[in-house]
């Protein structure tokens, strides 16, 4: 969809979870119409990512599993935070149906690089949109000296498919339904993690390949309220075992010109992964597979969130600079079976001129 | 998955959308003025979608979900 | 059959059925033709944001540019300054812009059109007005009215018009001398 104006945007989003990890992003992005029914679209992320210190008391059999099994490098003082700075950039330009976009993001042990095309087209006078989209993307990893684990510097790259209907159904009512696949080759695995397997620690070991494919619905519908309802559903398989499914809905609400309030929820499921065990009997894993990760395991969670977006330009506010502005603020509250929560707050400030 | 959440869930969704097609109309640009307001736009959920899947891909086992573009205001 | 082939078969079959769907529906109205639009324009009462009542055939004997808008649609937002800096060119040369709004509610135009202190005359008609009778395929949808206030010139199905083209042929037909009583009755 094409731009009607210049857009600057800006959004803090601060993450924390029960791990104690924080994740600080400050993101920034820029959007303009250009001449030839063209757009740009600039983004950009510098985010900031909290590993809690070990939490024992070093030389207890605690903070030496801690340290041995750990998600993080262990280099030096484990008994300090680490803090991980990562930058991300990309950048897209949509030319009338065409859309092609180049993305990077760097931290201190990963570099990771895509190239994305779309091609979208409205049919049947524009009451239906097909839209097809690729991308190629390429990872090189160097973990960062650790004095436990020694992996050497790997590389991961990801193909990716999509074609994706979105149909107007009436005049308050949309549909949108689609496919994906990846095909991810390369480390797949977290390079500083071990795993208990027959009575000692060994590296974590997951497959080089997956095949990862899914399927979603959305639909929605604005209700005679000034709101609307949406519902969605993904369902996702891949080769490594794991079947989930994703059911989604929020609704939105105008309070008053200018101002909506939104509330969704999200429940989701999966299978664990075919080599995924809470312990393992041989130091071979399962065909020769390991994973101390669980996210690979079965798991079901629920998220709720809450949201407000007021727009200043609606609500016709005096000021020059005030009445080209919206801000968004949203809470989001995520906790799976794994005895894992999660908090997602975000903030948004958007300016068009 | 086994057959019966297969028959429970994919033949029902299958079902519905064929459903929900037939109860289609042709709906002229001048008439999109609700599908055209922001609480009813996919782009602003995917956005938000990505952001949220970037902090949970390191919490569950599968992304995606948010591909697509086009569709809804018919402006020219 | 695999879980994965069975759910992308079952969104395959959902997207085939869609287009089959919107294929199959009864095509829209064959745009109207330009008489008859200009006929439907000519008497059809128009309410000014500021007030008043207009009918386009009150216009008669300016080359009057016509523009279907609204307040939700970006392309028109775009464009409304823009038109509003042709209308105050074409005031020197006996012509105007007439924008009609499209939106459900008034206010959300009068609101755009305070915004951005646009000066040329706009109307509220709403969706079930004019735009619903001509049934324009198009929004934003612009034509041209000449001196007699016949389409000269209008958006119809193209979608790779600018202001510029509507511009130059507004121009032109501004430029086109009145004609006189006896030379319109002959």
């Amino acid at each position: 969809m094409m731009l009607d104006e210049q857009t600057v945007q800006s959004l803090l989003q601060y993450f924390t979870d029960s791990d104690k990890v924080a994740v600080r992003s400050a993101i920034g992005e820029y959007s303009v119409v250009l001449g030839g029914n063209a757009s740009l679209n600039l983004h950009w992320n510098n985010e900031r990512v909290t590993i809690p210190a070990v939490e024992a008391q070093p030389g207890t059999p605690e903070a030496v599993d801690a340290i041995t099994t750990a998600s993080r490098p262990i280099s030096g003082n484990a008994f300090q935070d680490f803090v991980k700075v990562r930058n991300e950039f990309q950048g897209t330009i949509q030319r009338g149906p065409a859309q092609v976009e180049y993305y990077h993001s760097s931290e201190s042990d990963y570099v990771g690089q895509q190239v994305a095309a779309n091609w979208n087209r409205d049919l049947f006078d524009d009451q239906l949109n097909l839209s097809l989209g690729a991308s190629y993307g390429w990872d090189a990893i160097e973990p960062v000296l650790d004095d436990d684990t020694n992996a050497p510097a790997d590389s991961k790259n990801t193909l990716h498919w999509n074609a994706v209907a979105t149909r107007v159904l009436t005049p308050s009512t949309m549909v949108r339904v689609g496919v994906e696949l990846n095909v991810v080759n390369g480390l797949q695995h977290n390079p500083y993690r071990n795993v208990y397997a027959g009575g000692t620690h060994v590296p974590e070991r997951h497959p080089e390949h997956r095949q990862r494919r899914d399927a979603f619905l959305k639909l929605n519908q604005y209700l005679s309220q000034r709101s609307s309802l949406k519902f969605n559903y993904r369902f996702y398989n891949d080769d490594w075992g794991i079947d989930s499914h994703e059911l989604g809905t929020s609704l939105s609400q105008y309070v008053t010109r200018g101002i909506s309030a939104s509330w969704q929820y999200r429940w989701y499921s999966q299978t664990r992964a075919d080599f995924f065990r809470d312990e393992y009997v041989s130091v071979t894993g399962i065909d020769g597979y390991l994973s101390g990760d669980y996210r690979m395991a079965a798991l079901r969670s629920h998220l709720f969130g809450v949201g407000l977006d007021v727009d200043l330009t609606a609500l016709e506010v005096g000021t020059p600079v005030l009445r080209h502005m919206a801000v968004q603020w949203n809470y989001e509250r995520y906790f799976n079976s794994n005895n894992y929560s999660a908090n997602f707050h975000t903030a948004q400030l958007v300016y068009r001129f | 998955m086994t057959m019966r959440i297969r028959t429970r869930v994919l033949v029902p969704l299958a079902l519905l959308l064929t459903f929900a097609a037939q109860g289609c109309a042709h709906v002229r640009p001048y008439q999109r003025e609700h599908l055209a307001d922001r609480i009813m736009s996919f782009e602003t959920d995917a956005k938000a979608a990505a952001r949220r899947t970037k902090s949970l891909d390191a919490r569950e086992g599968s992304t995606g979900g948010n591909g697509g573009a086009g569709g809804g205001c018919a402006c020219n | 059959m695999s879980s994965a082939r069975f759910a992308r078969l079952a969104v395959l079959v959902s997207v085939l059925l869609l287009t089959l769907q919107a294929a199959a529906e009864k095509a829209p109205p064959a745009r109207l033709e330009r008489d008859r639009m200009a006929t439907l324009i000519a008497d059809h009462k128009l309410s000014t944001l500021d007030g008043r009542t207009i009918r386009l055939r009150e216009l008669r004997g300016k080359v009057v540019v016509v523009i279907f808008w609204a307040s939700w649609c970006a392309p028109c937002r775009r464009e409304m300054p823009e038109f509003d800096h042709l209308n105050t060119e074409l005031a020197t040369r006996g012509a105007q812009v007439v924008a009609i709004s499209v939106d459900a509610k008034r206010a959300n135009a009068l609101q755009f059109v305070k915004q951005h202190g646009l000066r040329m005359v706009v109307a509220h008609d709403g969706p079930q007005g004019l735009v619903e009778e001509l049934d324009l395929g198009l929004l934003p949808y612009t034509m041209v009215l000449d001196r007699q206030g016949a389409v000269a010139f209008d958006t119809g199905a193209r979608r790779d018009y600018s202001v510029a083209t509507i511009s130059t042929a507004a121009r032109q037909l501004s430029d086109t001398p009145a004609l006189s009583s006896e030379e319109g009755t002959r």
